[in-house]
């Protein structure tokens, strides 16, 4: 064995400390970038929230401060005259209603065609999915004369039925990935025990993929209560309108009523923002299923 | 093999066939019996559902979808072959001379291009900063999971929630990039971004990365946690490094996440509306400078506003159909000559 001399002693504790001195700089780099990132993201949103504690005044004297007071004057003003009451409880009517009906349609779906031999199975499963390249821009302008003939224009159901519909390619790309790949051993074991055909989709098949169900519902909740579009072209009753549709329409009217705009911005995102921070590793998984399953 | 079963106890007995012996063990609605090899047999008296149990779970979604988006979709290839301005009665057949116009006209031209331009930028950004950042955030530390929800936080903010905190940010009278250059002595630096034609289109640009960033990075940073770790050690024991290891061990293993940030960006750009027309309005303001196809159709549709009686609505349906042929052509190329490379590779 050969002895360590000291001048290699030496060399040994002076690269141990250059390394550690490179890990400490790189650390310093990481959390710096990272930081930086956050603050790109985080000082837009934080500029909102103050704006929403603002007077008209403050936003000229003040345009990047604190503000003077946290008052909540703003907000109980959006929630009676930027309308936030009705358009909030409209918004949770049709998230909630869109989000049952599509996740329900597409688990069926996804589960007839993933599970089940029949010929035109794969062309049917190419058709549901390929309604995630129709252009939404498109497809509203038939759909808006089709409402317009049965009377159906400016209602609250008629983005229900949208959305209900418009939910399940989604479901469908992800959900058929996951029950394709359930064992078959489990279906045949409970057909002999006797169950049905939904006996076994509803005890055995759909509790296994509970986390891909909540990915869509996720995917699709978030889109129905963000989205604008659809509700941009079949609603004009003030009464009917969701949260988006609502604060533009506000913003249309009182342009300058800026911390009335901001807290309603405010108001809107809050849910999601809650829900996020709640569920942020199934939301963040949620959109990795989506599309890596593809 | 009996050829009776279930609840059909009555016909059997009048056949004379005897006493079913699986009536017991199958229950009534069973859509056929097994043989011996587990396989399932329809039976000739059972109704339709029964016979093809897969229908039973298609059926309500395969309803649903073809009233509200088969029949609308082959409505609007339909109406684009017909002159007529959304209202009252059809002016007549007309063929293909709504695509002849759409190509020919300046404003699809430049909707198009603007949204060209907008894919572009966002897929040099997101191959560069969003997959840096993904590579970053690779690597085990107690404050990962903090930024990582950071970082995609703007991505379940609604576009108009998004558009009108940026119109704070850039608002030449009450906004905070302003006053805050200003403040540093920068006043050269002050623009009115978004009344500007040179800049205008630069926000958008910057306001479409800041809520698409964080859905790159996090299908980036799946896919890198997809990469073997004892690869990356091999490679590195073989004395390969750190830059070799990224180009030839990590990098070719992104190729899936690559494709599916490629191809969810391209379809997400090409019929973005919400966020442009907060920024933009319907006509893409400054003089046309954020003008993209969806908020192009839906001009055209609908007019610039709603007292508007300039409407085009089959020049729009015919705009539509050809940004739907475009995207399902382009998606289908994307996800075939990326998936082909990608199988080549393994």
């Amino acid at each position: 064995m050969a002895s360590i001399s000291t001048e290699q002693f030496q060399g040994k504790q002076a690269s141990k400390t250059r390394k550690r001195l490179l890990r400490i700089g790189g650390a310093i780099l990481w959390h710096g970038t990272m930081l930086l990132v956050c603050g790109f993201v985080l000082i837009p949103i934080i500029m909102v929230v103050l704006g929403s504690f603002k007077t008209v005044q403050e936003f000229f004297s003040n345009p990047y401060g604190l503000p003077k007071a946290w008052d909540f004057f703003n907000y109980t003003k959006a929630w009676d005259q930027a309308n936030i009451q009705t358009t909030m409880r409209n918004s949770i009517f049709i998230t909630a209603t869109g989000v049952l009906i599509s996740t329900t349609l597409a688990c069926l779906a996804s589960y007839g065609l993933a599970r089940f031999n029949f010929p035109g199975r794969i062309p049917l499963r190419l058709i549901f999915i390929g309604g995630l390249v129709v252009p939404v821009q498109l497809i509203i302008l038939p759909i808006f004369i089709m409402f317009r003939e049965w009377g159906l224009l400016g209602s609250l159901w008629s983005l229900v039925i949208l959305y209900s519909v418009f939910g399940i390619p989604l479901g469908v790309l992800v959900l058929t990935g996951f029950f394709g790949v359930l064992p078959k051993d489990l279906e045949d074991a409970a057909r002999i025990d006797g169950a049905s055909h939904f006996q076994i989709f509803w005890r055995i098949m759909l509790p296994l993929t509970r986390p891909a169900i909540a990915a869509v519902m996720i995917l699709n909740g978030v889109w129905m209560w963000n989205d604008f579009f659809l509700g941009f072209i079949l609603i004009r009753d003030k009464a009917q309108m969701t949260l988006p549709l609502g604060i533009m329409n506000f913003r249309g009217t009182y342009i300058t009523e800026w911390g009335l705009i901001f807290a309603s911005v405010t108001i809107s995102v809050i849910p999601v923002i809650v829900a996020y921070l709640l569920l942020s590793k199934q939301f963040i998984a949620g959109l990795t299923a989506g599309s890596v399953k593809g | 093999m009996s050829p009776d079963h279930g609840s059909e106890t009555t016909q059997s007995s009048l056949t004379g066939l005897g006493e079913p012996v699986l009536a017991q063990s199958v229950p009534a609605g069973h859509g056929g019996f097994l043989n011996e090899q587990g396989l399932e047999f329809p039976h000739p008296h059972r109704n339709f559902f029964q016979r093809w149990p897969w229908l039973w779970f298609i059926l309500p979604a395969l309803i649903g979808f073809s009233v509200f988006f088969v029949y609308p979709t082959l409505r609007a290839f339909y109406l684009s072959l017909w002159d007529w301005p959304g209202y009252g009665p059809v002016r007549g057949f007309v063929g293909l001379d709504n695509f002849v116009d759409v190509v020919q006209s300046d404003q699809f031209r430049k909707a198009a291009l603007n949204s060209t331009k907008l894919f572009i930028v966002i897929f040099v950004l997101q191959n560069t900063v969003s997959l840096g950042l993904a590579i970053m955030l690779n690597r085990r530390s107690r404050m990962t999971h903090v930024y990582r929800v950071v970082i995609f936080l703007p991505q379940i903010m609604s576009a108009i929630a998004t558009g009108l905190i940026w119109n704070l940010m850039f608002d030449p009278i009450i906004g905070v990039i302003n006053p805050f250059l200003k403040a540093q002595g920068f006043d050269n630096f002050a623009q009115l971004w978004q009344a500007d034609p040179d800049w205008a289109m630069k926000v958008v640009y910057l306001v479409q990365f800041w809520q698409w960033n964080g859905m790159a990075v996090v299908l980036y940073l799946a896919g890198l946690q997809n990469v073997p770790e004892d690869l990356r050690h091999a490679a590195l024991l073989d004395g390969a490094n750190r830059w070799r290891v990224f180009r030839d061990v990590t990098f070719p293993m992104l190729a899936p996440a690559f494709t599916i940030v490629t191809a969810l960006s391209f379809i997400l750009i090409f019929r973005a509306f919400d966020l442009i027309y907060v920024l933009g309005g319907p006509s893409g303001q400054p003089d046309g400078a954020t003008l993209v196809l969806g908020v192009q159709i839906y001009t055209d549709a609908f007019g610039e506003s709603s007292f508007s009686t300039q409407t085009r609505m089959s020049f729009a349906i015919a705009e539509g159909v050809t940004l739907f042929v475009f995207l399902a052509g382009v998606s289908w190329l994307l996800i075939k000559g990326l998936g082909r490379r990608e199988e080549a590779m393994h």
